[in-house]
């Protein structure tokens, strides 16, 4: 018990600590800090199914290692893909575009071969976390990019074309869990798999409908709080001299000329 | 152009959205459920775990909240009570309505565990698509030529 507080419960508590401190400040120490804790703590959350293999959660450590491969392969794959594109600064040679594409294509192609024939396997059978994460995944990025495009569509003008191609992108996803539904796979059956998709669904409805509940509870929070601080003091008026420098200033700025 | 804020652009958002889930429910009819008992229990755990692990972050964040206003204990303390109110309520619903507990786990405490745990699994995926989803968008939009903003006389 006390193997695994330290060497799984602990880390995971500190991922996200170490997350906070690193984004609460851009200068200083502090970045450093939080990273070390986050990467520290986030491999000793992966390995924990080696550390205390007794231990029912360190599946969920498992688990996380056996997503890290594809995940690195679409995010390096994002990354080149975005920047071998029209922007104006860092631009990456053009033929990181495609290899970028295909890299995300790997990805992919990985979970899927991991759900047809070579699943997480946990305690000499399919980690059950897997069960979980592979249906949510394919719902998400469902749900997510139908979202995309609807803001595509009502953000962006004349879009259409890029709001297309991700819809081609979506249904590829879609295609992906109905074949996910309908094929066994080596380890795992359509029908446990038609029961994890709706168990999906009921996992993110109450993950979204909590986190969004917890928000709102802060942006309530802090609106109260910011609703009893005292009005500010008046200061006082400007004086010759800082009227002169404020006149100067605004001189230099819209005058013309010079450079 | 019509502006970002009209209500005519808003169909736009959730057309999509509505049809991707019309087509999930298409799905679920032509395919069926499966084993759909444990749904509920899934769900208001997910729910129960998901508010009090976010209002304890949320409370830890507000420790850096407006480093100008001289870090306010006040908020902080207001999302310790809501993680605390959270817990208390899981741990609360957990051991005195046994039905909300999981077949695989006997207790209120190994529940709590697997919630925590499926939290992770969970929000893992959500922040993998997310990333593959937003990822794949930019590559798209940075692929073509902006539109121009002005028409060539």
């Amino acid at each position: 018990m006390l193997a695994a507080v330290v060497l799984f419960w602990l880390p995971l508590f500190l991922v996200p600590i170490g997350v906070v401190i690193a984004l609460s400040r851009k200068d200083g120490l502090r970045p450093i800090v939080g990273l070390i804790i986050t990467c520290a703590s986030g491999t000793m959350v992966m390995f924990s199914w080696l550390t205390v293999p007794d231990s029912d959660s360190s599946a969920g450590g498992h688990l996380i290692l056996s997503i890290a491969g594809p995940t690195i392969l679409m995010a390096s794959g994002c990354f080149l893909a975005i920047f071998s594109g029209k922007i104006p600064v860092q631009r990456l040679p053009n033929y990181a575009g495609p290899v970028g594409m295909f890299t995300i294509l790997l990805g992919l192609m990985w979970l899927v071969m991991m759900h047809l024939n070579n699943p997480p396997i946990w305690r000499h059978q399919v980690n059950p976390y897997w069960l979980v994460w592979w249906p949510t995944f394919l719902l998400s990025v469902f749900l997510l990019s139908s979202f995309v495009i609807g803001a595509m569509l009502m953000a962006g003008e004349n879009r259409t074309k890029e709001a297309g191609i991700m819809g081609f992108f979506s249904l590829l996803f879609f295609v992906g869990l109905l074949v996910v539904l309908q094929l066994d796979g080596e380890l795992t059956d359509a029908e446990q798999m038609r029961t994890q998709l709706w168990l999906a669904i009921a996992d993110l409805l109450g993950t979204t409908l909590g986190i969004v509940a917890a928000v709102l509870t802060v942006a309530f929070v802090v609106a109260q709080y910011e609703k009893r601080l005292p009005e500010p003091e008046m200061v006082a008026a400007l004086d010759d001299a800082e009227k002169e420098q404020i006149k100067n200033i605004i001189e230099k700025n819209t005058g013309g000329g010079g450079e | 152009m019509t502006p970002i804020t009209s209500r005519r652009r808003w169909p736009l958002l959730l057309l999509p959205v509505l049809g991707c889930i019309a087509l999930l429910i298409l799905v679920i009819i032509l395919f069926g459920l499966g084993d759909i008992g444990e749904s509920f229990k899934r769900f208001a755990n997910s729910l129960l775990t998901s508010f009090t692990v976010a209002s304890a972050l949320l409370a830890v964040a507000m420790l850096f909240y407006a480093d100008s206003r001289d870090r306010p204990l006040s908020p902080v303390m207001a999302m310790l009570a809501m993680a605390t109110v959270g817990a208390a309520l899981t741990l609360g619903v957990l051991s005195f309505r046994g039905d909300l507990l999981l077949e695989s786990n006997g207790s209120a405490m190994a529940q709590i565990l697997y919630n925590v745990v499926q939290l992770l699994v969970i929000s893992s995926a959500l922040f993998v698509a997310l990333g593959l989803v937003i990822g794949t968008a930019f590559a798209i939009i940075t692929r073509f030529d902006d539109p121009p903003i002005f028409e060539e006389e």
